[in-house]
């Protein structure tokens, strides 16, 4: 079975559990070819004006596999993926908003995944939304699953050792690492002779001891990480300056930027955030990070 | 021997600048040009007028680029440094007024409040997509209200009672005026009230958080406007400088830059001429996958000099060994 596997989102952050999960279960991945124009073009025209620029891109995703030779799509309805956290109320929707713009054209697998339930009870969602699984294979592939996620999320991803000074870009997986939606943002700080860090670079009891500076936790799953991951720079001197990539329309990241400008207003690291919208040229985004380097840059020289 | 002098030129989305320093430093020339969408008129008239006033012992011994059209300007110039506008302001504020803690800046299309300290930049602003508040707003609603750009700032210092106008988005700015209008208060007071709002804009946009202590320059094409000077000092509480050269502040730190660039080098700058040969920008649609970026040629004499504008950098490329 040929199953579509959009390349947006949480795909970024989790395509390896995914494409093994895929494949022990006998699926074929298809995963859609990174964003271009034309996606994005396809998912503002399918999407409601208020839904925040990621899900119109996974819109266009959606709308690019709908085309292609495929025999069902998975849409997962995305609950949370650790205790008492969760994702935003447009990751929960998500199901509902592809069938209201597809209508029944493709058959979508979309189980609840909330990983704060048992996994007898993961496994029976699981089952219950695809009756093409086979349930002893299913619960191995499960179990294995398991076991990446867990190695997935306790290793920090050492930082390549790149010399010049080292900037944290902080944001969702999907800002950070779809280089249509962000202008190829990493390439450009590394032409410009920066070792980048994101999240994915610090270890979970970093994330953990940076989270802890929060005077109330936070629920949002992902906000959290990028918070802990900016104060952990602070704490620690991680990093000579950080670089917050936030989504237009996105609302836990307004609430989440401002946590932190406020925090890091008091500390001498200097901070700036970038907001991600349809703008299609680059020009803007350049001339803030080429102004951002050359601050750090010149920063030594007194 | 040849007198050596260096070019900075700012490419805005309203105005190119051009600034012409001595090795020391000051400004010997400086031309304000409105772009009026078509940079490249717009540069080679600044090379012309240059060339009517640079004696024959004088030459051009390095060129910088800055402002939104800094690529053009580098491709047509052959400019040894193309540097970002943040950057540029920050070095001729920087050299303009030494020891300068704070610069505000406001420009065509853009806003910046820039944070130096010992002559280094520490943090910055600028303004996000909204051009509110910005020049090009207030050239429009001077325009509206029949009253010469030039003239708003005395208007506005002449007022006794600015009004209450909503700063935050130029099209609730513009009702909020015409209300304002309509109730019949005087022109001053509207103009005045604008120019508190647009301040007051600036502040929320820029200023949250930030560390604003003196002194203080204000520098950009808004710079001549005396009533938000006024309006400045006003919301702040402290002195605020406009040098003498807020105009071309831009050119001028590109113009430093550039000395500074050519140290231990010559100069790639292309001569004069280059106001006589025929450059031309096209755009066009690459069909050859789904992205359909947008391709700007720039071609001189007839051959292709530069390309931009392509994500996967085939057209550039070719653009490039084209050249080379």
């Amino acid at each position: 079975m040929r199953v579509g596997l959009p390349r947006a989102l949480l795909y970024f952050k989790y395509y390896p559990v995914l494409e093994q999960l895929f494949r022990s279960n006998g699926w074929e991945p298809v995963v859609s070819t990174p964003t271009n124009k034309r996606k994005l073009e396809q998912g503002l025209a399918l999407c409601e004006d208020e839904v925040c620029l990621p899900v119109k891109v996974m819109m266009g995703h959606v709308r690019s596999l709908a085309e292609q030779d495929i025999d069902a799509l998975f849409v997962p309805r995305v609950v949370s993926l650790e205790r008492k956290r969760y994702f935003c109320p447009k990751f929960l929707g998500l199901p509902d908003m592809v069938r209201c713009s597809l209508g029944n054209e493709i058959p979508l697998i979309s189980p609840t995944v909330n990983l704060s339930w048992s996994r007898l009870k993961i496994w029976q969602e699981g089952l219950k939304s695809c009756n093409c699984l086979k349930p002893w294979r299913w619960w191995l592939s499960l179990n294995s699953a398991a076991r990446i996620h867990r190695r997935h999320l306790q290793a920090g991803e050492p930082v390549s050792p790149g010399g010049g000074k080292r900037v944290a870009v902080l944001g969702h997986c999907y800002n950070i690492y779809d280089e249509y939606v962000n202008f190829g943002l990493l390439n450009t700080l590394a032409q410009l002779g920066v070792t980048v860090l994101t999240v994915e670079n610090f270890t979970r009891e970093q994330i953990e001891e940076g989270a802890r500076g929060l005077s109330k936790d936070l629920f949002w799953s992902y906000g959290r990480d990028v918070v802990g991951a900016a104060f952990y720079c602070l704490a620690r001197g991680a990093a000579d300056g950080v670089i917050l990539v936030a989504s237009f329309g996105c609302g836990p990241d307004s609430l989440i930027i401002e946590i932190i400008q406020q925090r890091f207003a008091r500390f001498d690291i200097p901070l700036m955030c970038l907001t991600l919208d349809e703008h299609a040229a680059d020009t803007g985004l350049v001339t803030r990070v080429e102004a951002f380097v050359d601050m750090l840059n010149w920063r030594d020289v007194c | 021997m040849a007198e050596k002098l260096y070019l900075g030129v700012d490419v805005g989305s309203v105005s190119t600048n051009l600034a012409l320093i001595d090795a020391g430093g000051q400004l010997v020339y400086s031309s304000y040009l409105r772009t009026r969408g078509q940079p490249i008129r717009a540069i080679k008239e600044g090379l012309r007028e240059l060339g009517r006033v640079l004696s024959p012992r004088q030459v051009i011994a390095g060129v910088g680029s800055t402002g939104s059209g800094r690529r053009l300007a580098a491709v047509l110039l052959g400019a040894d440094v193309v540097k970002n506008e943040i950057t540029a302001h920050a070095v001729a504020a920087g050299h303009l007024c030494p020891g300068v803690n704070t610069v505000l800046e406001i420009g065509g299309q853009d806003s910046k409040l820039i944070i130096l300290r010992h002559g280094v930049v520490v943090d910055f602003a600028m303004n996000s997509v909204c051009a509110a508040g910005t020049g090009s707003f207030l050239d429009q609603q001077a325009a509206r209200l029949g009253v010469p750009i030039e003239e708003f700032g005395r208007l506005a210092l002449r007022s006794r009672n600015p009004v209450r106008i909503a700063g935050r988005c130029s099209v609730f700015a513009e009702s909020d005026m015409i209300h304002k209008q309509q109730l019949g208060n005087s022109i001053e007071d509207i103009i005045a009230g604008l120019c508190d709002a647009l301040v007051r804009n600036y502040l929320n946009n820029l200023a949250k958080g930030k560390d604003i202590r003196p002194p203080v320059v204000f520098q950009g094409g808004v710079a001549a406007n005396a009533g938000i000077k006024r309006a400045f000092e006003k919301a702040l509480g402290l002195e605020v400088t406009v040098p003498r050269e807020h105009g071309v502040t831009g050119a001028l730190g590109a113009a430093l830059l550039a000395r500074a660039a050519v140290k231990d080098r010559p100069t790639a700058f292309v001569g004069l001429a280059v106001s006589e040969m025929d450059h031309a920008g096209r755009s066009f649609y690459c069909t050859d996958c789904a992205n359909n970026c947008e391709i700007v040629e720039v071609t001189c004499d007839n051959a292709v000099v530069a390309r931009w504008g392509d994500r996967c950098g085939k057209w550039s490329a070719a653009a490039e060994a084209g050249a080379g």
